[in-house]
């Protein structure tokens, strides 16, 4: 499904992400770890299509196309999700009328029909009960107010209603305690399907003790230095990056 | 032509249409005539004077924009979509500055109450015209230009304790208007306790023509005034607006103004806050594009002790676009206990547009709170961001952020259609916006 290739990224000149090759196949959990400062959020930015990111060498294939090419709203249309690591906060923009023009631009997108307000509000009703978002809170502005955990958990339900093929994660399970972490696993467990994958960037291995990854990858200086299974995470626990990488 | 030629042209016009004015009245034809010799000696405003300093009213100085001759006949399919449906108030229609009795619709009013045609009031002498017309102490020479000139308006007068469930609706449209200028006068009275909404919109054609309207408002102990505003003439007209806001002891000015047309335009409200617990509630949204400079002022006279102002202002400015936000707070030595907040916010959309912002305290009284606000800014990037990666194009994104950055101001407006009949209109500059 994406298929990374000695991928070069440079932000402000200076090069972050230094020749990665990645491949994940649909049906596939991919775990990246890493240190501060190794690339993980400059991989998922990129991937997502933020401006001033760079791509110096390398090429990234997904789905077949070249989603370096893409806009980031095309990529979205293609199924392709960027759960931030700090979610934005837009004043004066309720999450309700945020997803659902979303929701329908990638429709519109695909060359879908609109979704009636009803059939919407009952897919956004039963995606935030799952993720336990009242609401009340869907009606406020976008992610303003919020605290760190109910940020997150509103990154699983804008996931949810707009059901990617491909996730790209990033750092979902910071500032979250133990009882937000089991709901957001939850909400990422769901997403699990033979078409669809999911790309998870993360500094601690708890997440990984919920949603259990196919392939763990270490991530050190903008390069993977080492790939293995699910107890790669267990032993970059017990001894630290350092040792592994 | 020089400058002063062009003053001549306008008191010409005036002594052409003098004999024609409605009211017969010495007080009348002295008021109109001092009106017209303060004109001739002030001269039109430029930016020499620091009230003037953003609007440039350099299309009347070219040649003098007079009065239309005789009614201008039109089609009620012309105002109809400058309606909001569903009111049921009064409605009433002004076709380059002349009222049209057809197009216009009447309701009974409640005892005590009237709304009636200022130049039929002036022709019958009206004695609550005159002592309103008379209690004007403005040195504007736009405003002195008015009372010479002015023939239709209203004076909508409510009883006391009584409210006025349905607003009035005051449609100003310009049709052919080419080099002509409409001075209609407003004129509300509320007395104690009573309650009304004033809606007005202004639109027009593409010709270069002069709006110049003034409206006077005095709202008695407890009474409330709300007065929302659209502001939509033709790409090429000039659009002044002077509102003169008289409060008694409790009394409630509530006003909103958003402003998407004209090529030149300027909003000034004044307001006399003149007895305790009086409160006045300002509020604009001005979406200018190319080749616009719309304006707001404002003059807050906070008089006595225990009175309230808030003032909340939003510009947004496409390529090129001019705004200017000038707005002041006088508290006086005698008005302790006063509260007044001002905000101006203004949102770039280009590098080469210019929002100007001045806010101004003058304080005379120790015991006050009284605190204002001025940011200029662009998009933020990464909110930008955040919604094209969830799918939405980046004119969708920038809109919908737009959308925001105003929804907060409209929601003023309690009434869900006029609101919404508001938000369309934002919106549609928007979208013509993203076209262009």
């Amino acid at each position: 499904m994406l298929t990374i290739d000695n991928l070069h990224v440079a932000v402000d000149g200076t090069e972050i992400i230094k020749g990665l090759s990645l491949s994940l196949q649909a049906g596939e959990v991919h775990a990246i770890m890493g240190p501060n400062g190794s690339g993980k959020s400059t991989l998922a930015a990129t991937l997502a299509g933020r401006d001033d990111y760079e791509v110096t060498e390398g090429s990234v294939t997904y789905d077949g196309r070249d989603l370096m090419e893409m806009e980031p709203h095309e990529r979205a249309g293609e199924g392709v999700f960027l759960g931030f690591q700090y979610p934005v906060e837009i004043p004066g923009v309720s999450n309700l009328n945020f997803l659902r023009t979303a929701l329908n631009a990638q429709r519109k997108y695909r060359g879908e029909e609109e979704m009636s307000a009803a059939a919407f509000m009952k897919l956004v009703r039963d995606k935030a009960a799952g993720l336990e978002l009242s609401t009340d809170m869907l009606k406020r502005s976008v992610n303003v107010g919020f605290s760190g955990g109910e940020k997150k958990r509103n990154e699983m339900v804008q996931m949810a209603v707009l059901d990617p093929k491909l996730a790209i994660l990033d750092e979902t399970d910071s500032g979250l305690d133990i009882d937000a972490l089991k709901v957001v696993a939850e909400g990422i467990n769901a997403l699990r399907a033979p078409d669809k994958a999911i790309l998870l960037i993360t500094h601690y291995q708890r997440l990984l003790d919920y949603v259990v990854p196919d392939h763990v990858h270490v991530l050190s200086a903008g390069r993977i230095v080492r790939s293995g299974g699910k107890e790669l995470a267990a032993e970059l626990e017990a001894h630290g990056y350092a040792a592994v990488a | 032509m020089t400058a002063s030629d062009t003053i001549a042209d306008y008191v010409a016009a005036w002594e052409a249409a003098r004999d024609h004015l409605p009211g017969d009245a010495d007080w009348t034809r002295d008021l109109r005539g001092a009106a017209i010799d303060r004109f001739r000696t002030l001269g039109l405003p430029g930016p020499r004077m620091e009230a003037w300093k953003y609007t440039k009213l350099s299309p009347l100085n070219q040649a003098a924009f007079v009065p239309a001759e005789g009614p201008e006949i039109i089609s009620g399919r012309a105002v109809g979509d400058l309606v909001i449906e569903g009111l049921d108030g009064p409605e009433l229609v002004f076709v380059n500055g002349r009222w049209d009795g057809d197009l216009s619709r009447t309701v009974d009013l409640p005892d005590g109450c009237r709304l009636v045609d200022l130049a039929e009031a002036l022709a019958a002498d009206d004695a609550e015209v005159r002592a309103l017309l008379s209690a004007v102490h403005d040195d504007d020479a736009l405003t002195q230009l008015n009372t010479a000139m002015m023939r239709d308006g209203f004076l909508l007068h409510v009883a006391g304790g009584v409210t006025l469930d349905a607003p009035l609706q005051v449609i100003h449209v310009a049709h052919e208007a080419a080099r002509q200028a409409a001075h209609t006068r407003l004129l509300v009275v509320l007395e104690a306790g009573a309650a009304a909404t004033v809606i007005e919109t202004f639109a027009g054609d593409d010709d270069a023509y002069w709006t110049n309207t003034v409206l006077q408002a005095r709202i008695g102990e407890n009474a409330a005034l709300t007065h929302w505003k659209r502001q939509r003439e033709g790409g090429n007209a000039v659009h002044v607006a002077r509102g003169f806001v008289h409060l008694e002891a409790g009394a409630r000015y509530r006003s909103l103004t958003l402003s998407t047309g004209a090529e030149i335009a300027r909003n000034e409200t004044r307001v006399a806050m003149a007895g305790p617990a009086a409160d006045a509630r300002l509020a604009g949204v001005q979406l200018a594009r190319s080749g616009q400079s719309l304006d707001t002022l404002t003059f807050v006279d906070h008089a006595v002790a225990d009175t309230t102002s808030g003032q909340t202002f939003k510009a947004v400015l496409a390529r090129q676009a001019k705004t200017a936000f000038q707005g002041k707070v006088l508290v006086q030595p005698d008005a302790q206990h006063t509260d007044a907040r001002q905000s101006s916010n203004n949102l770039l959309l280009d590098r080469s547009a210019e929002a100007n912002t001045k806010p101004e305290l003058e304080i005379y009284a120790d015991d006050v709170q009284c605190a204002h606000g001025a940011t200029v800014g662009e998009l933020n990037a990464d909110a930008l961001f955040y919604l094209t990666s969830r799918g939405l194009d980046p004119e969708a994104a920038r809109a919908l952020l737009v959308e925001a950055f105003v929804a907060g101001v409209l929601e003023a407006i309690e009434d869900e259609t006029v609101r919404h009949a508001f938000a369309a209109d934002a919106a549609g500059w928007m979208n013509a916006e993203e076209t262009s």
